[in-house]
């Protein structure tokens, strides 16, 4: 057990020097490698673009607004921190930002997407399965829709992103009393709201 | 592991142990292994952080299904970033330029200004002008200061056809008493007036001899009336 972590911390330390490297050729000059760090970090930004907006099209919009803001701002990145952290602390203050000025997240889901899911699925138990499971998935995003960005962040990097607590703290920049309060009060809260649910899940 | 049931006034009294606020982290495992025992043996005892942990498991098992989409990648094109900072950069020369500072604002005050004038001066002159026309027989008298004119004015009741002579004096308003009687200073006397035919053609008309008179720019100061004619019975 000891070894495995060594080597996942060892392969962690490698992953980060390489992502500094690439920064440090990326401010010299050679743009186009912006790319690359776009590919390694979409994936991650997209889920909590996601988590936080809970639609398609906005979590689109505000993965190429963080990815924008991060392109604009690397020459700022002083090396203080790992990349990963510098550029996640960015995202997840663009995302509280952006979730800020829109406030027409409150509005319902819409389900068109959630029907297009469906298509795939054939015969009445699977589709009904299926519906069931869209119905479920459409109630909970709804509900996290309806917290404060500021906790709805905590849930997302808690339990969508499944980032530990110092993780969190460290992204957000609190103490992980902060946090482990927070997310208890966030819990609370959306339990509340999916009170309809207890029995089906 | 459930905890002994709580009876009686205490199953509703809030638990204020210290492990309560270690819940959240009992679940997500973020606890030491000492405190994680002192957790497991509070539940043993305290039904309602038990109560709660489980609301708790259940929001996290809810938030199981939420499912993020496996949606392709976009491509990346950093023309964003270049033409928003030129964008800006040019925003920020045109703020710098001492010009553009007066050059906006300028004329924005000044037809603010003429606005207000045109306002001001537009609600003066209609405070002040009662009508613009008035059926009359065209001017008795005139000058520059005033219009004298004759208007045929019929009293229903009485059966009466009047003719009142009303002075119309230029505007603006005079405002002080001596200015007023400068205003019809330059009037001609009453027996003028006097000398006019009296109107006393029809019946609640005006008559051929009356036409309509322009008073823009003038208002009433002296009404009297001139001549009355007593109209014959129906």
């Amino acid at each position: 057990m000891y070894v495995l972590t060594q080597t996942a911390e060892a392969l962690d330390y490698e992953a980060e020097r390489e992502d500094e490297q690439l920064v440090a050729r990326i401010c010299a000059g050679e743009r186009s490698l912006f790319t690359q760090l776009y590919g390694l970090y979409y994936p991650r930004t997209f889920a909590l673009a996601f988590g936080m907006t809970g639609r398609r099209e906005q979590a689109d919009d505000m993965t190429q607004e963080i990815f924008l803001r991060a392109y604009e701002r690397l020459s700022s990145y002083n090396g203080r921190s790992s990349f990963a952290t510098w550029f996640y602390r960015l995202a997840v203050n663009q995302s509280l930002n952006y979730c800020r000025r829109e406030r027409r997240h409150k509005g319902s889901i819409s389900e068109a997407e959630d029907v297009e899911n469906l298509v795939g699925a054939s015969g009445s138990g699977r589709m009904e399965a299926a519906l069931l499971q869209q119905q479920v998935q459409a109630q909970v995003r709804q509900a996290l829709l309806t917290l404060k960005p500021e906790m709805r962040v905590l849930i997302v990097l808690k339990e969508i992103e499944g980032l530990s607590y110092e993780e969190i703290a460290e992204r957000l920049d609190c103490s992980m009393g902060t946090v482990a309060s927070g997310l208890s009060r966030a819990r609370k809260m959306l339990g509340r709201k999916l009170e309809n649910l207890k029995g089906k899940i | 592991m459930m905890p002994r049931r709580t009876s009686g006034w205490r199953a509703h009294l809030p638990c204020v142990s210290e492990h309560r606020r270690n819940l959240s982290a009992y679940l997500d495992g973020e606890l030491d292994t000492r405190t994680r025992s002192g957790v497991e043996a509070h539940f043993a005892k305290c039904h309602s952080c038990w109560a709660e942990y489980n609301e708790l498991r259940f929001a996290s098992r809810a938030l199981s299904h939420f499912v993020v989409p496996d949606v392709p990648r976009p491509l990346w094109q950093p023309v964003g970033p270049a033409a928003r900072s030129e964008d800006a950069a040019a925003i920020a020369a045109l703020k710098r330029c001492w010009a553009m500072k007066v050059a906006i604002p300028a004329p924005v005050f000044a037809g603010l200004l003429v606005a207000i004038i045109m306002g001001a001066w537009l609600t003066f002159s209609r405070s002040n002008v009662m009508q613009q026309n008035v059926t009359a027989q065209s001017p008795v008298a005139e000058s520059t200061q005033a219009k004298v004119v004759e208007v045929p004015v019929v009293r229903e009741v009485v059966r009466e056809r009047v003719t009142t002579r009303i002075v119309y004096a230029r505007q603006p308003r005079p405002i002080a008493s001596g200015r007023r009687r400068s205003a019809t200073e330059a009037l001609p006397d009453s027996a003028f007036i006097a000398e006019r035919r009296p109107v006393t053609r029809g019946r609640n008309t005006a008559g051929p001899e009356f036409t309509s008179v322009s008073l823009a720019g003038f208002r009433p100061a002296q009404t009297a009336d001139l001549r009355i004619v007593k109209e014959p019975e129906q």
